[in-house]
């Protein structure tokens, strides 16, 4: 009976087992998921380093597939409308669309279009742009000035898609547009508007999408042109997302045949195929046992880890009792450990992280000016401060203020380790000083959905303190949406502008707020945002804790690849982006 | 049989129905869709609430599901919250995943389990026996999720060593798959890991069922007389005790399908397959009502077809039943 079944499973079984095996084989023929294992070889160079100094770096090779692994996918491809406003759909674009500028790893700008660095007048605030005159279309069309001016109609507010765009930020001053042959064009503003190097990030073109549907035309493909190093090929969705090297690209030689983006959610699983050579690159979200797995794969895999542009920070909601009083604000301000906090949980990451004293300007750039380090760890200095204001502790400890008991929640996105393990050391410093937290977590969505601003809550919005992050850019304009108040009123409240869901209301800061996104010099435009940041540390709406770390991890076969953690994202240059011979 | 089919159909209907209009009013008060685009930098109100009256968010529940059910009757599960796009086109390609999936898995588990079940039985406390009882016990109590990422370590553990991929631990399928057989069998090469974990915890429950049920049929007069007539242990064993042993595990395996729809929700996610589970989890974060709704009715219907075939099929292997 034994060798019955033997023989009629013999068949089945061996071609199973022969369809494993090749398909097998055909992953293994990937060039770029060939396992490096030459172990001894690693050993002998970290025994003789000067040997290691004398090699000189690996000859760049033409073709092969990087594998970029991605916990998100795009919604759709056009990076313009609302669904699309997202970093995982500039990761596409970037290697599609040019823009005038391209913002390097130190948030400044690279001339990318541009043949020269723009000339601007500042009354009235006209800029104009000069393009290079060898930038080309893959199809061969030049990249001219009647493609920015097809860019800029794409924000046009009577557009049928005018619902649809993220932002008219900027695009919406421009009053008048003159085109000078086919590669000077100078715009008109209403008025200065600083971060206009932020605009024309990303050129369309005009001969090929004019007259198109902007609504849905770029959602689900993009079409068979590009302006920058890779062509959009195919989109699997759910699975992966395929671009192939521009022939035609005006910027250089482009090495790689292909970039293909994975979709996969799990960060875990991200790094087991990372760590088992099924991808070639990835940027995960940095902690702590990550970075000591990648480490134990040195050998074959190289990571970059340096500040990035999301910052996380405390936000109190004004309008709570106790919460309402600048004093009680800046005590809580003073109790927490701010460098204990960045030495716990981000240092072991990045050794080069610090605390973050500017709700504006990030630590690593040139504007960076510490308004907040008046608010350095001094547990008796927030005792003083409170008993200054009359408060007095309880028969718990706990000190209460005007009748009110200095208890508040804090609440953050549940099961993120890092925020809660901050809420804790929060929790543990501020019982020293007599303020009692109580940590009430929601899921991702569902916190989110407590921060608002009282017009949409009716009222107070369910939250004391919110732990959570807001993502910094070159220029800090946004924060104007996220910080500014347009009136008060004895009755109704504060007017606070749509993100503003501390409620915190100061005509000063929103007078110097609107006034730098006026301000193009960029050292006075630099003076009133940290102008504005002291505003802020003195009356401590929002604590800043730190800048999250950036990963990008890459097998060391790949030369090329360096952390950007811009929007302009990692591929910022992949144009030179190779595998070594 | 078919009058008998025709009638359950029609009983599912309004139970369906029921479910999702439950289902929409409560995810349409447990959270407000535009939170995802109230966090974008540099919105504005004004654009909030274009789209919040573009998508009839203001408008009472009932009314937002009598014409979500107005896109159902005219075949199609309307578009996403946000963006002007078919949801339809997702749920067919998810569903199918899925369905590649769930169906190989649970194919695989029941051929497993029906003859570890009646080995066991056969050979009731026996090393055999003995062994199998306490492997389903591990199973039954090993979550599915800790099996995934032990099985994705195991592998990438003996790539490093060894540089020998056995199985990829991600993905559907690899990056170019080919056509025809060439990508049948890559399909199949991703799919084996995260069909072993779906399947570990319904072979170690269907394997207890066919056990139990096997015992009890073997020691039935009918079993005897059929011995004592010289009928082959083989055929006694095939034709007679297992068709009426299957019965209830066929019960547990049809009623359990839905439950394994559940249960992608984790694999899919923790193995980035393209599938109805990891679509749920996606949209879940984004608050998008009416992919979510799409998703429980296809999840409804499809645990009330299997349900129904589990109801006939004991017609077919019990002719003792019958549809009245």
């Amino acid at each position: 009976m034994r060798s019955h079944l033997v023989r009629r499973w013999r068949w089945p079984v061996l071609l199973m087992a022969l369809a494993l095996a090749l398909a097998a084989c055909a992953e293994d023929e990937e060039p770029t998921e060939e396992p490096d294992t030459d172990v001894e070889d690693t050993d002998d160079v970290e025994e003789e380093p000067e040997e290691e100094e004398e090699e000189e770096p690996a000859a760049a090779a033409e073709g092969g597939t990087v594998l970029f692994g991605d916990e998100q996918e795009p919604t759709i491809l056009n990076s313009f409308l609302i669904d699309g406003n997202s970093l995982v759909t500039s990761k596409v674009s970037a290697n599609v669309w040019p823009g005038m500028f391209r913002v390097n790893p130190e948030f400044g700008f690279d001339l990318y279009l541009l043949a020269e660095e723009p000339e601007f007048t500042e009354d009235p605030f006209e800029v104009t742009y000069v393009m290079r005159d060898d930038a080309v279309w893959s199809d061969g069309t030049p990249i001219t000035v009647e493609d920015v001016e097809f860019t800029l109609s794409v924000f046009d507010e009577d557009a049928d898609w005018a619902g649809q765009i993220t932002s008219r930020a900027g695009y919406e001053l421009i009053e008048e547009v003159e085109t000078d042959g086919d590669h000077t064009i100078t715009m008109t503003f209403s008025e200065p508007y600083a971060p206009w190097q932020l605009l024309f990030s990303e050129i369309l073109p005009a001969h090929i999408l004019e007259g198109e549907d902007f609504e849905t035309v770029l959602n689900d493909e993009l079409p068979d042109i590009s302006g920058g190093p890779f062509l959009f090929d195919s989109w699997d969705r759910g699975t992966q997302l395929r671009l192939v090297r521009n022939e035609d690209y005006w910027g250089g030689d482009v090495a790689l045949d292909e970039i293909i983006m994975r979709y996969l959610p799990d960060t875990t699983t991200l790094t087991q195929q990372m760590l088992g050579g099924e991808l070639d690159m990835y940027d995960p979200q940095p902690q702590i046992e990550l970075v000591n797995q990648l480490e134990g794969a040195a050998d074959r895999i190289d990571f970059q880890v340096g500040l990035g542009p999301v910052w996380e920070h405390f936000d109190f909601n004004t309008l709570v009792p106790g919460l309402d009083q600048d004093y009680v604000r800046q005590a809580i301000a003073l109790g927490i450990n701010r460098e204990q906090i960045v030495e716990t949980l981000v240092t072991p990451v990045d050794p080069d992280a610090v605390v973050l004293d500017n709700p504006f300007w990030m630590a690593n750039t040139e504007q960076y000016v510490p308004t907040y380090d008046q608010w350095s760890y001094d547990p008796d200095a927030a005792v003083a401060l409170l008993e200054d204001n009359g408060c007095e502790p309880g028969d718990d400890g706990i000190y209460v203020c005007d009748d009110v008991r200095l208890s508040f929640r804090v609440g953050t996105t549940g099961g993120n380790e890092r925020r809660e393990l901050t809420q804790q050391l929060m929790q543990a410093d501020l019982a020293e000083v007599g303020i009692e937290i109580e940590i009430e977590n929601q899921e991702g969505a569902a916190f989110f959905e407590l921060l608002n601003t009282p017009e949409n809550c009716d009222g107070v919005c369910d939250y004391d303190i919110a732990l959570f992050a807001w993502v910094g850019s070159p220029n800090p304009v946004g924060n104007a949406n996220i910080y500014g108040c347009d009136g008060f009123d004895e009755e109704d409240g504060p007017t606070v502008r749509p993100q503003n869901w501390t409620v915190f209301c100061d005509e000063e800061l929103t007078d110097i707020m609107d006034t730098a996104n006026a301000t193009v010099d960029p050292d006075e435009n630099a003076d009133l945002w940290n102008e504005a940041a002291q505003i802020m540390a003195d009356n401590v709406p929002v604590i800043p804790l730190f800048q999250q770390p950036q990963l990008l991890a890459f097998d060391n076969t790949i030369t090329g690849p360096e952390l950007n953690a811009t929007n302009a994202t990692q591929f910022w240059n992949s144009a030179e982006w190779a595998f070594t011979q | 049989m078919l009058t008998y089919a025709l009638r359950r159909t029609l009983i599912s209907i309004p139970i369906i129905i029921l479910a999702t209009f439950l289902t929409f009013g409560i995810i349409s008060i447990s959270g407000d869709p535009l939170q995802e685009i109230r966090q974008l930098p540099n919105i504005t109100q004004e654009q909030i609430d274009n789209v919040r009256e573009s998508r009839g968010l203001d408008d009472p529940v009932t009314v937002q599901y009598l014409r979500w059910v107005e896109n159902i009757a005219q075949g199609s599960f309307g578009e996403y919250m946000i963006s002007p796009r078919a949801i339809w086109p997702d749920i067919q390609r998810v569903l199918g995943n899925t369905m590649q999936l769930v169906i190989a898995a649970e194919i695989i588990a029941f051929v497993l389990a029906v003859f570890l079940g009646v080995m066991s039985a056969k050979r009731q406390y026996s090393l055999f026996d003995y062994t199998t009882t306490t492997i389903s016990f591990i199973g039954y109590s090993f979550p599915s999720f800790l099996f995934a990422l032990f099985l994705q370590v195991a592998v990438v553990q003996i790539f490093v060593r060894t540089g020998v991929r056995i199985f990829p631990i991600g993905n559907l399928s690899s990056a170019n798959p080919g056509t025809g057989l060439s990508f049948l069998i890559d399909r199949i090469w991703h799919l084996i890991l995260p069909m072993a974990s779906l399947a570990i915890f319904s072979v170690a429950s269907y394997s207890r069922y066919m056990r139990a049920s096997m015992l009890e049929v073997i020691n039935s007069d009918y079993v005897r007389t059929a011995r004592a007539k010289g009928l082959p242990e083989r055929t006694i064993t095939t034709r007679h005790a297992m068709r009426n042993a299957l019965i209830p595990t066929l019960t547990v395996a049809a009623l359990s399908f839905g439950t394994l729809l559940g249960g992608t929700i984790i694999i899919e996610t923790v193995f980035g397959l393209d599938g109805m589970g990891r679509y749920f989890f996606q949209q879940l974060g984004r608050r998008d009502p009416y992919p979510l709704m799409a998703w429980l009715t296809i999840v409804a219907i499809v645990i009330v077809i299997f349900n129904l075939i589990a109801d006939l099929l004991y017609g077919y292997l019990d002719p003792r039943i019958r549809y009245d």
